[in-house]
């Protein structure tokens, strides 16, 4: 599980339509480079705690279902350090963003040290439109 | 920017018609060099996402500093979310969006730079 991944789940599982939308962006002090953005219409709060929740259940699954490298205590400790690690790292994540201001309408989160992944992206939603 | 440009975004203004996003750059570029607050020697960023067009640069004046410059023009503050991040409109140019922000990157802080001052010029 990445951030862009566990942000597009959760924005699935809103079912908010295009209340949120994942894409590439370059802002503040990036200077053209560009990183994993979330456009949000509405307030991200909500999105971020679903996605927080969203973390920790996909822990609590992963640490009841186990794994299956045997009985040994060591590999079982060293599977539930790297399961915390994991969640721990996305969780810290979610909270160090940045934003821009959309006007009254929304704004853009965003995440100067996350590469976006094009391949997950459902829908091409950037772009210079010139009409 | 040239008189036909000028003559041609005022065109587009007036009637209503919705501007490219490449005048919207150029506009709000245009709106961030007429800006004394801001350091003019400083490379102006631009981005354009969801149809809005966005071009920032630093100010080595504090925010409160850049805000009454602001108020002083007639731009009115909104209250937003963030904590360091302030917001202005002014009904003479509905579309247009004015943001001040702390600065809070460590290259520009070590340049000397307090704010970033944004305009966002909305689809």
């Amino acid at each position: 599980m990445t951030l862009q991944t566990l942000l597009e789940d959760t924005i699935r599982d809103f079912g908010a339509g295009d209340e949120y939308r994942v894409l590439s962006y370059s802002g503040r002090g990036m200077y053209g480079r560009e990183c994993m953005a979330v456009m949000c219409d509405n307030d991200p709060d909500n999105l971020l705690e679903a996605a927080m929740d969203r973390a920790f259940q996909t822990l609590r699954e992963n640490l009841m279902n186990g794994h299956d490298s045997g009985p040994d205590e060591q590999d079982h400790l060293g599977f539930i350090n790297s399961q915390v690690n994991t969640i721990h790292q996305l969780v810290w994540d979610l909270t160090n963003y940045a934003s821009d201001n959309m006007g009254r309408s929304g704004k853009v989160i965003y995440w100067t040290n996350v590469e976006f992944a094009p391949e997950t992206l459902d829908e091409d939603v950037e772009g210079d439109s010139d009409e | 920017m040239s008189n036909t440009q000028k003559v041609a975004i005022a065109d587009q203004l007036i009637k209503g018609i919705a501007m490219s996003n490449t005048i919207k750059v150029a506009v709000a570029e245009q709106i961030l060099k007429t800006m004394p607050i801001v350091d003019q020697a400083r490379p102006i960023q631009t981005t354009v996402i969801n149809g809005n067009a966005m071009v920032w640069s630093n100010s080595r004046y504090e925010p409160r500093r850049v805000m009454s410059w602001l108020y002083s023009l007639k731009w009115v503050d909104h209250p937003t979310n963030g904590v360091n991040t302030f917001m202005f409109t002014n009904e003479q140019y509905p579309g247009y969006i004015v943001e001040v922000n702390f600065e809070d990157y460590e290259e520009s802080v070590a340049e000397g730079y307090k704010t970033v001052v944004m305009i966002l010029i909305k689809d």
